[in-house]
């Protein structure tokens, strides 16, 4: 019979985290903070796992932020998931607490993601943007995310009682709508643009595409979160309701796969 | 909700990036400079607290918004 005897911490899983993953806890000590090895194994296999299997999502992304399931890990929320760049900087002391960041009323998150000059995914007619939020409010004209640049130019998504989500994306043709209102749980909002006629705004999935001509230059401003950036100035109507997570990169993105990989990292987390 | 309110010199001087966060006033509906009180307890404004402590606490009135 032979006896084994194993103590201290268990390599075995920790070891079998993706190079991805290990690339995101770099960057998050780099940035100045940390993460448990718990928390990033849930992340490892719920996010980067399925992410990576799936082919598509990890390489049409420019940003990913997850803000839920981290309390006590702030720079690990505020520390892209795709790459080192685009490190976000609370504007303000948004509150940050398991659910994510939510607008203290005047308070928000720049994202230090300037979609003009920085973004290499999205671009003029392939791009994608989302959000989600916990048990989101329509009372009220709520700006989730954007960037609005000089003369006009603008991608974001906007939650309003009626409809209840208009968006933007690289147009200066104004809004378009989708009101299949959902206000339980961890709610998914997202922009999409695959050609240089249409835009399809997302409530849960849910949407269908409509005519938004697209401009001839991008915004040229950093996109912002719990608000949205006009042209340098914070544009008010902050978002006072939790985001869990944020995304942009190209309109070639299967965001079908990631809201089922999403939902299921947030059950993991217990958020 | 309640803000701080700053004069525009004081804005001027508190504004900009501490610790990575960064402190930016808004204007409110009466063009006061705002800030969320929030940070009075914000760690990573540790370094000019005793400056928001000492400004006045008003009700918060939002510009009023539009698309």
């Amino acid at each position: 019979m032979t006896i084994r005897i194993g103590i201290g911490i268990d390599n075995a899983s920790y070891n079998s985290l993706t190079p991805e993953a290990l690339t995101w806890q770099t960057n998050i000590i780099a940035n100045g903070g940390t993460i448990s090895e718990a928390t990033l194994k849930i992340i490892n296999d719920n996010f980067f796992v399925p992410a990576k299997a799936n082919g598509n999502i990890l390489t049409e992304l420019d940003r990913f932020n997850l803000y839920a399931g981290l309390l006590g890990f702030e720079i690990a929320a505020r520390t892209n998931l795709i790459k080192s760049a685009h490190y976000v900087t609370p504007v303000s002391s948004p509150t940050f607490d398991n659910l994510g960041y939510k607008s203290s009323g005047t308070s928000y998150l720049n994202l230090n993601y300037n979609i003009s000059s920085e973004a290499v995914k999205l671009t003029q007619n392939s791009a994608s943007i989302g959000c989600v939020v916990r048990t989101p409010s329509y009372a009220a004209l709520t700006r989730m995310i954007g960037a609005v640049g000089s003369t006009g130019r603008a991608t974001y998504l906007i939650r309003q009682t009626t409809p209840s989500l208009l968006v933007g994306i690289n147009t200066l043709d104004g809004a378009v709508a989708n009101t299949s209102t959902s206000s339980s749980g961890n709610v998914f909002f997202e922009a999409i643009r695959v050609n240089n006629t249409q835009a399809t705004p997302l409530i849960n999935g849910v949407g269908t595409a409509q005519s938004q001509a697209s401009n001839a230059i991008l915004p040229n401003v950093s996109m912002f979160e719990l608000t949205s950036n006009n042209n340098g100035t914070p544009q008010g109507a902050y978002d006072t309701n939790p985001h869990l997570c944020s995304w942009s990169g190209s309109g070639a993105l299967d965001t079908a796969a990631l809201r089922t990989i999403l939902a299921n990292l947030f059950t993991a987390l217990g958020v | 909700m309640i803000v701080l309110k700053a004069t525009s010199t004081k804005k001027n001087s508190l504004e900009g990036i501490y610790n990575n966060a960064e402190l930016k006033f808004i204007q409110d509906i009466n063009n006061n400079w705002v800030v969320n009180d929030s940070v009075l307890t914000d760690d990573n404004f540790i370094e000019i607290r005793d400056v928001l402590n000492s400004l006045t606490k008003i009700e918060y009135s939002p510009k009023i918004e539009t698309i």
